[in-house]
């Protein structure tokens, strides 16, 4: 709700980059709302799985920019 | 996001009170009275209802200070006290909220103090459209960390009092600190952070399964790809060596018929000439004993009767006593040698007694000779005679051996015909040829048996060799894929760290400037001092710097009033750069303002509402004590039409009530 309003949501959104690299940013910064008032959050385990399904699909020879 | 009403039960001077704020568009409501009238209480209840928090904790380690007093008195040991602050909220575009918080004390004993804190709940209930009724959230604690992050609140709720810290607390960190926090930086920020140590873990993670013996394994196995190809090839060739020595043998086999008796008769054949020439051999051998025998019997066979004879007159002359009587010719010797005789006589040489002396005794002698002969002879006679008669025992012997190898010989030869007729057609060297190809055949197909074998046991254990490399190779492969899998996700981990640390530079910079911009345009718009000041800038250490026209950097030497201002547009920037109006909730705002400027700052902090920000709406509550809100104040803000209200405290009751000034 509050998230998509932020800067930095608005700018993940707006992100001209690579598709995949944008949604694992976006689910990245996502998790870290979730856990703002956690203290010390286990995210390792949430980042592997987040980097693992996004680096699925990944072409890593794609330059990313929207045409 | 607005409050449209505050409810309190229970809650320190509150038994139970509802206060509706300004519902017009510029929500301007100030709530006034005295000193302990309760006007902190209500910040701290909207504080607890947004946050869960007061300071020091003092639900529960101070519940006397939290619950209310005349409910404190009114229950008895065991009663369970209620204390609730609901926010009912307006969210913009006819979306509605209820924040509702709730805790629950047990009264322990009959004195005030005698309370235990017990328990809290928070519900939230939402309404998408203002027509159609209250839902309730599931998870109430992350909608309200989305809706208001309680880290925002001490930004939007403050106690006046410490506005002249605000700016001495909001040195370049707690500026730097708030504005990454409203603009949600610092969780990008941490999200760099913790990106590079997954990225970290993900670079060790593929140098700990990289697969660095493939390349040695792939060679391995070749070589034994090749070894297996060699011995599969070579056992190929002697298994059509061995179907080729198998065809021969079944040639010779049916070129010979029965090999077996074939060879059992030649073997006979053999046994048999070997027989014929051992009698043949046997015979001849006797043949020419025979014959050695014969001419060595044969003159004692022609002088057997003439000796038999010879033997016989011997034995008559013994009887008759006519062979000379032994005699001593070495008596007659002495004599002549004495030449005289025993009688007398002159046996001197030439002596007719000497010359009769010496034929005497030469004629004994020839007559002992011819005795000594003959009588010598007659053993010697017996002897031959003897071995006449063996030797025609020989002979007869002889003889019967010569018949019996010519026997034998002729029964060989008979049987070696019989052999031979059977034998007929198998020419003899033919036959060998082909036992002896046969017979090569046979123990060429042994070797070639044997070569199969250990071919066989080389190709066996070879395969098992390539079984245990293509384990080892599908490991290694495993390791290589997950390796490849790994080094991909940390390409990917890579390039999003890189991206995301630009972004997190490049918001960082926008945010910055957006801070600065618009705590400019809303300080100037502020202050009344239009001229005196530059824009206020944000250095790149979020220091706030604020240069008068002169260059001089006069932040610290701002007045009491000017701080104030600051700190308002502020707090109305991050609300601005959070994307999402927060009701500003302010104790005491001019408290420690002098006279001078009380008016002014309550009028710019009431025109505040009007400033051209990017709120989606906005919202003042101003708690003042009278001093404050004095009629010069109440001048000030009369054009904002705010919505008064009055705060009393009933001494008797222990309770609060409010009223509306007029």
């Amino acid at each position: 709700m509050r998230a998509n309003a932020t800067v930095v949501a608005q700018g993940i959104a707006k992100f001209e980059g690579d598709e995949q690299i944008k949604k694992c940013l976006s689910a990245l910064f996502n998790f870290e709302l979730a856990n703002t008032n956690v203290h010390n959050p286990q995210y390792k385990g949430k980042y592997q799985e987040i980097i693992e399904a996004n680096a699925k699909d990944w072409n890593p020879d794609s330059k990313g920019a929207k045409e | 996001m607005r409050i449209s009403r505050i409810t309190l039960e229970n809650f320190r001077q509150h038994k139970k009170i509802e206060i509706e704020l300004n519902q017009s568009e510029k929500s301007f409501t100030v709530i006034k009275g005295r000193n302990g009238a309760g006007k902190t209480n209500l910040l701290k209840a909207i504080t607890w209802a947004f946050t869960n928090k007061l300071a020091k904790d003092e639900i529960k380690t101070d519940p006397v200070t939290f619950v209310s007093f005349s409910a404190l008195k009114e229950a008895g040991k065991g009663d369970i006290i209620e204390v609730l602050v609901r926010l009912d909220l307006d969210l913009g575009n006819s979306r509605l909220a209820q924040l509702e918080r709730k805790a629950r004390f047990v009264k322990t004993g009959p004195d005030s103090k005698d309370v235990q804190f017990s328990s809290s709940e928070l519900t939230v209930l939402t309404s998408e459209d203002k027509g159609k009724g209250y839902q309730k959230d599931p998870n109430p604690e992350l909608w309200l960390e989305k809706i208001f992050p309680d880290r925002f609140s001490h930004y939007f709720l403050f106690d006046g009092e410490h506005l002249h810290r605000f700016f001495k607390e909001t040195e370049a960190a707690f500026v730097k600190k708030a504005v990454l926090e409203i603009a949600n930086i610092d969780q990008l920020e941490k999200l760099v952070e913790h990106l590079t140590t997954v990225n970290q873990d993900l670079i060790k993670e593929a140098g700990a399964v990289a697969g660095v013996k493939g390349e040695a394994l792939r060679k391995d196995y070749e070589f034994i790809e090749n070894k297996i190809a060699e011995i599969d090839s070579d056992l190929n060739s002697k298994i059509k060596a061995r179907v080729d020595l198998d065809e021969n043998l079944d040639e010779a086999q049916q070129k010979m018929g029965d090999i077996a008796s074939i060879q059992k008769d030649i073997a006979l054949r053999k046994q048999l000439d070997s027989q014929a020439e051992s009698a043949n051999k046997r015979g001849s051998d006797a043949q020419n004993e025979l014959h050695a025998w014969a001419l060595r019997i044969g003159p004692v066979l022609m002088l057997s009767s003439e000796l038999e004879k010879l033997e016989a007159e011997i034995k008559k002359a013994k009887q008759n006593n006519i062979l000379p009587p032994p005699y001593k010719p070495e008596a007659l010797e002495e004599l002549l040698r004495l030449e005289e005789c025993i009688c007398g006589r002159d046996l001197k040489s030439s002596s007719e007694a000497c010359t009769h002396v010496e034929a005497l005794l030469k004629k004994f002698n020839e007559l002992s000779d011819i005795g000594l002969t003959l009588s010598d002879l007659q053993q010697p006679l017996s002897f031959i005679k003897a071995r006449i008669d063996s030797s025609f025992e020989t002979l007869k012997s002889t003889q019967e051996r010569i018949k019996a190898s010519a026997q034998e010989e002729q029964k060989a030869m008979d049987e070696l015909q019989t052999v031979k007729q059977k034998l007929l057609g198998n020419d003899d060297a033919h036959v060998a040829f082909i036992a002896i190809k046969y017979e090569d055949t046979k123990h060429a197909l042994g070797r070639v048996l044997m070569q199969i074998g250990n071919l066989e046991r080389q190709l066996e254990d070879q395969r098992g060799k390539l079984g245990e490399v293509k384990k080892l190779i599908e490991n290694e492969a495993a390791l290589k894929e997950k390796s490849q899998a790994v080094l991909r996700r940390q390409k990917f981990a890579q390039k999003t760290l890189e991206v995301a640390k630009e972004l997190y530079v490049s918001f960082s910079d926008q945010v910055r400037n957006k801070v600065a911009s618009n705590l400019n345009d809303e300080f100037q718009a502020m202050i009344w001092k239009k001229m005196t000041y530059k824009p206020v800038q944000i250095d790149e250490d979020y220091k706030v710097l604020v240069y008068n026209n002169d260059g001089v950097e006069m932040r610290s030497h701002l007045s009491a009033g000017e701080t104030a201002c600051l700190a308002f547009a502020f707090s109305l920037t991050l609300s601005d750069v959070a994307g999402f109006s927060y009701p500003m909730v302010i104790d005491s705002p001019l408290g420690r303002l002098d006279a001078e400027v009380k008016e002014f700052v309550s009028d710019v902090l009431a025109n505040a509402l009007n400033s051209e920000g990017e709120r989606d709406g906005n919202q003042i509550l101003m708690l003042m004590t009278d001093a404050e809100y004095n009629p010069d104040v109440a001048a000030a803000l009369a054009h904002m039409k705010p919505k008064v209200l009055e705060i009393i405290f009933d001494e008797v009751s222990g309770e609060t009530r409010l009223e509306l000034v007029k």
